[in-house]
């Protein structure tokens, strides 16, 4: 008795001191966290990469000792790069396989009608590349560990770069069916405003066509002194590459977005991508500890270098599994959630601590990348 | 708006309609002979540009080569639907609604199974022809930019659907091709054996929509999703210019291409997908057949 109520103090003092162990009622039995992401079509490049490191956390997690007893279940579902994959695959695992939480899904246009059923349904959902406007506006179970480029990222890149770019016209070419490129060539549009920059027109393209050339010759017309390139990596890598071709002189950057985070974009533009900034919060060469191990366990495990969105996949299970652990439940989703809410202090790969912000997105810090001899570098 | 920068734009347009054109050739000789709306002609212009890709990339064949390789590929995939596929549905005991839809459904299932075949084996990337074996570089005259990668579409296309019509037009094989698209129960009757030209066919169309793929991934790129657009442009391109006839499918391609491009540069590039349907539509209201399309006349 008098250990018992010892063991109940001491974990009342970790409680306080917002970190985690609970050690009256042992954590024990499945876990079931659903992942919904884009396993086949498009975007499965960014939706497999995220699995992965959703695999990774929870194989970690359940080696830590972190959730004593009970086990990460992972339940994988591939919304194969449609609304519908996304709707389905939210509908089938809260319904049928009775989840306690959800990893996904994997973009933007997804979430919107996805995230809803989430919400009804009171289950927890993280995503970790949903970066669009109103995202989590949709309900208090919406949580994102993906920073919202309109808000953060995009504002630093325009503040950082501007006092060298020195550019007085610029035009932009967005996938129109993106949100998030959609919000982000509003910002870029914003913050170039604020500083009297022209924005001289934005061209529109659908993901996935390859063939850029009557929108690049209409912005060469328009002899803008920098590109705001609003895409996912693949289209982004060919935009600058047949920008190049067509004459548009190496003098005139690209300014992008978090869809230029990924080594295929450089291999996809070649020399066509030299001098191309974008903002981002994460980037291998990251200096932290947890960072570091999770850079070099992914690429042990998969044989390839993790993206930000891996990374950002790889949060959102820890913050999970903390929550889980702080709300000392595997079945009580709304528990989780609250705890998810308060989580503090937990070493995460996008800093160390890392949080949820008041609307439920990940705080981290922005910084601007440059794409130098087909390499990524910080751009101080 | 300045006289090159209109031209430059028309330049684009070509470059474009001709690779619609060189896929909608295929796709109308299919239904000129057989009456299938090939769905799975885009997969099979796909695993073109993939094979070709593999060959340059992986077994150090030079640029044509690949693209004659890449052909020959997409010949053989052809082929093969046609013998495990829609073969066996032709054997089918006749009904009229199910001979008309069952082809048609079929052929989604195999472009379902060549596209998720190639994410399996390849990914669901895009890759580009390494820089090494590309023909990079620009031609400019009068203030115009034409990449090597566009003419390397272009000049091709146009060669070969020209070549493509001759061989229609005046071989032994042109010619029983096209007395099986008038009516195959008649050349059946005369003794000329039916099946072997119409393998014939599906080895052209596949041959000619592989190097299609391979030149459009030099040009651009290639992946599994690479024919997305192409195949809606490509029914729409054969459509404009009269379903099953080879000069219509040329002249649809080069018109959707020309009308995609004007769009972008006279109105916006949200128009650019619209406009091209729109001229569709328009040049459907006048001829309801296509430009080039026979009126049918069914009598009981």
């Amino acid at each position: 008795m008098k250990r018992y109520l010892v063991s109940i103090a001491v974990s009342l003092l970790l409680c306080a001191g917002g970190f985690v162990s609970v050690a009256n009622a042992k954590l024990d039995g499945p876990i079931r966290i659903a992942v919904v992401q884009d396993l086949t079509g498009p975007t499965s490049v960014i939706g497999i990469g995220e699995k992965n490191a959703a695999v990774l956390a929870a194989e970690q997690l359940n080696n830590s000792g972190l959730l004593e007893n009970a086990k990460i279940e992972l339940i994988v579902e591939d919304s194969r790069g449609t609304k519908e994959g996304a709707v389905n695959a939210f509908q089938k695992v809260i319904s049928r396989d009775k989840v306690v939480a959800i990893f996904g899904p994997t973009l933007t246009v997804q979430g919107f009608p996805a995230h809803p059923i989430a919400q009804k349904a009171g289950v927890p959902t993280v995503s970790a590349s949903n970066v669009g406007k109103g995202i989590t506006a949709i309900g208090e179970y919406i949580f994102v560990t993906s920073t919202p480029e309109y808000k953060l990222m995009i504002p630093n890149l325009v503040d950082t770069v501007y006092p060298k770019l020195q550019a007085k016209r610029v035009a932009a070419i967005q996938a129109k069916d993106q949100d998030w490129c959609i919000d982000a060539v509003a910002a870029y549009a914003k913050a170039f405003k604020s500083k009297g920059v022209e924005l001289l027109g934005v061209e529109t393209f659908i993901t996935g066509e390859t063939n850029y050339l009557a929108q690049l010759n209409k912005i060469k017309e328009l002899k803008p002194d920098a590109i705001i390139v609003a895409a996912l990596f693949q289209d982004s890598g060919l935009i600058m590459s047949q920008a190049r071709e067509i004459g548009i002189p190496a003098s005139v950057p690209f300014l992008g977005t978090v869809g230029m985070n990924n080594p295929k974009t450089v291999e996809l533009a070649g020399k066509a991508a030299e001098g191309a900034l974008f903002g981002t919060t994460w980037h291998p060469s990251a200096p932290g500890t947890v960072s570091q191990k999770f850079v070099a366990d992914f690429r042990a495990k998969f044989s390839a270098a993790p993206d930000h969105f891996s990374a950002q996949a790889y949060d959102a299970m820890l913050m999970l599994g903390h929550a889980i652990r702080n709300a000392n439940t595997t079945t009580d989703r709304k528990a989780i959630r609250d705890a998810m809410a308060n989580l503090k202090g937990v070493p995460g790969v996008l800093g160390e601590p890392i949080r949820f912000d008041g609307e439920r997105h990940l705080v981290a810090k922005p910084f601007v990348l440059k794409i130098h001899n087909g390499k990524f570098e910080r751009y101080e | 708006m300045t006289i090159s920068y209109l031209l430059q734009q028309l330049v684009n347009g070509l470059v474009l309609g001709s690779q619609y054109a060189l896929f909608a050739a295929g796709l109308t000789l299919i239904f000129g002979v057989l009456r299938i709306l090939n769905v799975a002609h885009g997969a099979v212009f796909m695993w073109g540009g993939m094979a070709a890709l593999v060959l340059v990339t992986k077994a150090g064949f030079p640029l044509a080569l690949g693209v004659i390789g890449g052909g020959l590929a997409s010949a053989a995939i052809s082929v093969f639907l046609n013998r495990v596929g829609f073969l066996r549905l032709r054997k089918k005991p006749t009904n009229t609604f199910v001979d008309g839809l069952a082809p048609f459904v079929a052929s989604i299932g195999f472009m379902m199974l060549l596209v998720n075949l190639a994410q399996h084996v390849f990914g669901s990337s895009v890759w580009r022809f390494p820089s090494e074996h590309l023909p990079t570089g620009v031609f400019t005259f009068w203030g115009l930019y034409v990449t090597k990668g566009q003419l390397y579409v272009l000049i091709p296309s146009i060669l070969i659907i020209l070549g493509f019509h001759y061989f229609i037009a005046h071989s032994r094989t042109g010619m029983a091709i096209r007395a099986i698209a008038f009516d195959p129960t008649i050349p059946r009757l005369l003794g000329i054996p039916v099946e072997p030209i119409i393998t014939r066919v599906f080895l052209l169309a596949g041959l000619i929509a592989g190097i299609a793929g391979s030149l459009t991934g030099i040009a651009f790129s290639v992946g599994p999703f690479m024919a997305h657009d192409v195949l809606l442009k490509g029914f729409a391109a054969i459509i404009l210019g009269g379903l099953g006839s080879l000069g219509g499918s040329l002249l649809g391609g080069i018109i959707i291409g020309l009308s995609e491009v004007l769009g972008v540069t006279l109105i916006s590039s949200d128009f650019k997908d619209l406009t091209a349907f729109l001229v569709l539509f328009l040049v459907l209201l006048v001829r309801p057949q296509g430009l080039f399309g026979k009126k049918e006349e069914i009598r009981a």
